[in-house]
C-alpha cells in the first residue's frame, strides 16, 4: 500500500517529532514499503485466532502494595536539562 | 600466556589457585582495549579507575577467604542500553548523550553482586534497533575478523568486545536477534533466555513483550555462568517469572545429546541462505547425529509470516516506550519555543533515521484505523507462531538452524529499502515473538574466514537443554578456540 505525505506528517504529529520536507518524503517511501510488505498478514484468515500481546513462560508474581525507598529528589532531577530544586523547569504553559 | 586468552571459565579457575589476581587480568584486558578499540571500536565508555577498584576489592575479598564465586573479579562489558548506576548509558543514541543513571538495572546490580568487574559500556545500534551496529550515533564497531566488516547487530559491541578478547564475557539484549545474530558473525556464544527469565528492569525498553537480557562468552559455559548470575525473578519487573533457575553450569558439565531428537525446519533451509553457511550448518547436524542425536525434519509453516508480525510489534512497542524521551527530565533537550515545540525539536534533534522510521511506522499500526487491520492481525500471527512452535517440541527436544542467512556483511552496504535490511533477521525473530530461548554457537567459517553460528531453540524455560547441546558440540569441536587475526 502506497501511503501519502499527510499519513507520514499524522504519524509525526502523534510521535511529536519534527520533520523535515525531504524527511516526510524519504519516511513515506519507506513506510510504503514496509506497509506493503505487511500486507501479506491480510491473507490469512484469523478470525478464530486470540491476539497474543505477550509471551510470558509463567503467570506473573503477585507481591504486597508496599511503599519502599524511592529514588531520591536530588538524584531523580540530577539529569534534568533545567530544573529548580525539587522540580523540573519547563517552557511556560499558560500565556 | 597473556591472560586474555583465558576463557572466562580459565580465568575462574586461575584466580581461585591464585595464579592471577583480579588487578592482573583487569590490567590485561584495559591494555588489550587501549591497544585495540581505536580500530575495533566496541566500546562507548571505559571505566578505568572504578574497574581497577572494583578489581583490587575482589582480590582483597580472596586474599580474607571470601571470593564471591566464579565472577568474583572477572572483567566484563555491558551493552550501553543497561542502566549503571554512576556510568553513562546512552543507549548509542544523541538523546541520551551524557545521561548518568542514578540507579542499576537489576542484571548490572547482579553481576556486581557476584564481584564481576564492569570494564565499561559496549555499542550498539541506536535503542538496539538494527542488525549491523551502524545506527549508532558515536561510532562504527568493526568485525574482528574482518575490520572491513560489520560485527552484527545490535549487539555489536558486546559481540566484538569478547570475540576480540577485550573482556571475558559481556551482556546483550535481544528483541529480534540482537544477541543471537552478533554471537554468530563474531564467533562467540550468544543466549538469549526464555522471556521474562531475566529482569528488564533498568534495561532501557525498547519493545517491551520481545526484549530479553542476555550473555555471551567464549564457550558455551562462559555464557552460563553469566547467565546464572543474572536470571531469576526480580520483584521490581513483574514479568520476570517467578520459577527457579536451574544449575545451568552443571549441565553444560560431560554434556551428551545422546537420544536426543534435534528438529531441523525446512523452511529454514530456504533460497537466499548462502551455500556455505547452510554448509557449516548441515555439517554441525551431522556432527551432532555422530555424538547420539537423532534428526527429524519438522515444519514451522507460519515462519514466512514472522518478519511482518515483528516490524509491525516491535516499533508499535518502540513507539509507545520512546514517548518518554522529551527533553524534559533526561538528556538532550532543544529548548525553543513553547512546550510542544520542546518535545518536537527535541526528538527531531535527538533521534537517528532507523529510530525515527521505527517510531513512525508504530505509530502508524498504532493509529485508527491500522490498528485492527495491523497491529491486532500481527498479534494473531504471533499466536500461530508461537503454536508452530508447540506443535514441534511436542516431538523433538530442540531445533536447529542458522542464525543468519549469511556470514558478517561489509561495512556501509546497507540497503536502500528498509525491508530489504530486515528480511535478514528472518531466522531469529520468530524465537522472540514466541518468547523461546535461543543460542547461537559458533560451527564453522566461510571460505573468506568469517565465522558461522549455528542456532539452538528450545522450550519456554528450557535452557538447559540449549547448554547441553552447545557444550557437548564444543566438547567436539574446536571452532570456539579460534582467536580472529585482525586483532592479534
Amino acid at each position: 500500500m502506497e501511503l501519502a505525505r499527510e499519513d507520514v506528517e499524522r504519524a509525526a504529529r502523534l510521535a511529536a517529532i519534527a520533520l523535515d520536507e525531504e524527511e516526510v518524503e524519504r519516511f513515506r517511501r519507506d513506510l510504503s514499503s514496509m506497509v506493503t510488505y505487511f500486507d501479506r498478514l491480510l491473507s490469512l484468515d484469523l478470525d478464530d485466532v486470540p491476539p497474543m500481546a505477550h509471551a510470558s513462560a509463567g503467570i506473573a508474581p503477585t507481591r504486597s502494595d508496599e511503599v519502599q525507598p524511592g529514588l531520591p529528589v536530588e538524584k531523580a532531577v540530577a539529569n534534568a536539562p533545567q530544573s529548580d530544586g525539587p522540580f523540573f523547569v519547563v517552557p511556560r504553559i499558560i500565556e | 600466556m597473556n591472560p586474555t586468552d583465558l576463557t572466562l571459565r580459565e580465568l575462574a579457575d586461575a584466580l581461585a589457585a591464585g595464579e592471577l589476581s583480579s588487578e592482573e587480568a583487569t590490567r590485561a584486558c584495559l591494555d588489550r582495549i587501549r591497544a585495540t578499540d581505536e580500530r575495533l571500536g566496541a566500546f562507548l565508555h571505559v571505566a578505568e579507575e572504578t574497574a581497577l577498584a572494583r578489581a583490587r576489592e575482589s582480590d582483597r575479598r580472596r586474599r580474607e577467604g571470601n571470593a564471591l564465586g566464579a565472577l568474583d573479579g572477572v572483567p566484563v562489558a555491558l551493552k550501553d542500553n543497561i542502566s549503571t548506576a554512576g556510568m553513562p548509558t546512552t543507549c548509542a543514541s544523541r538523546i541520551l548523550e551524557g545521561y548518568v543513571p542514578p540507579f542499576d538495572a537489576t542484571v548490572a546490580r547482579r553481576l556486581g553482586d557476584a564481584g564481576a568487574v564492569v570494564l565499561g559500556k559496549v555499542n550498539l545500534d541506536e535503542f538496539a534497533m538494527g542488525s549491523t551496529t551502524e545506527t549508532s550515533a558515536y561510532r562504527v564497531t568493526r568485525n574482528p575478523w574482518d575490520l572491513s566488516r560489520s560485527p552484527g547487530g545490535s549487539s555489536g559491541g558486546s559481540a566484538a568486545a569478547v570475540a576480540a578478547r577485550q573482556v571475558y564475557g559481556a551482556l546483550g539484549t535481544d528483541t529480534g536477534g540482537s544477541i543471537r545474530q552478533p554471537a554468530s558473525h563474531c564467533g562467540v556464544v550468544g543466549i538469549k533466555p526464555t522471556y521474562g527469565r531475566c529482569s528488564r528492569y533498568g534495561v532501557v525498553a525498547y519493545a517491551s513483550s520481545l526484549d530479553q537480557v542476555g550473555t555471551f562468552g567464549r564457550t558455551v559455559e562462559d555464557a552460563a555462568i553469566l547467565l546464572q548470575a543474572i536470571a531469576g525473578h526480580d520483584p521490581l519487573d513483574s514479568t520476570s517469572v517467578s520459577e527457579p533457575v536451574p544449575d545451568w553450569v552443571a549441565a553444560t558439565r560431560g554434556a551428551s545429546v545422546e537420544g536426543m531428537r534435534l528438529g531441523i525446519p525446512k523452511e529454514y533451509f530456504v533460497q537466499g541462505v548462502d551455500p556455505e553457511v547452510e554448509g557449516a550448518i548441515r555439517a554441525a547436524i551431522a556432527t551432532l547425529v555422530s555424538l547420539g542425536a537423532k534428526v527429524e525434519e519438522i515444519s514451522l509453516p507460519h515462519t514466512e509470516y514472522a518478519i511482518a508480525a515483528y516490524y509491525v510489534v516491535a516499533p508499535a512497542e518502540a513507539s509507545s516506550n520512546l514517548a518518554r524521551f522529551d527533553g524534559i527530565r533526561y538528556g538532550l533537550s532543544v529548548r525553543e519555543g513553547g512546550l510542544r515545540d520542546v518535545y518536537l525539536k527535541t526528538r527531531a534533534a535527538g533521534f537517528g533515521p532507523e529510530v525515527k522510521r521505527r517510531i513512525l511506522a508504530g505509530t502508524w499500526a498504532l493509529s485508527s484505523g491500522n490498528y485492527e487491520q495491523y497491529s491486532i492481525r500481527a498479534q494473531k500471527v504471533r499466536t500461530l507462531i508461537r503454536r508452530d512452535f508447540e506443535e514441534a517440541f511436542k516431538r523433538v527436544d530442540a531445533i536447529v538452524t542458522p542464525v543468519a542467512p549469511t556470514a558478517a556483511r561489509r561495512l556501509g552496504e546497507k540497503a536502500e529499502d528498509p525491508v530489504e535490511a530486515y528480511l535478514a533477521d528472518v531466522f531469529t525473530l520468530a524465537c522472540n515473538l514466541a518468547g523461546l530461548p535461543g543460542m547461537s554457537v559458533p560451527c564453522g567459517f566461510t571460505s573468506k574466514g568469517l565465522p558461522v553460528g549455528m542456532q539452538l531453540l528450545g522450550r519456554p524455560m528450557d535452557e538447559a537443554t540449549l547448554f547441553r547441546v552447545g557444550a557437548a558440540y564444543q566438547q567436539a569441536t574446536d571452532w570456539h578456540r579460534q582467536s580472529p587475526p585482525e586483532v592479534a
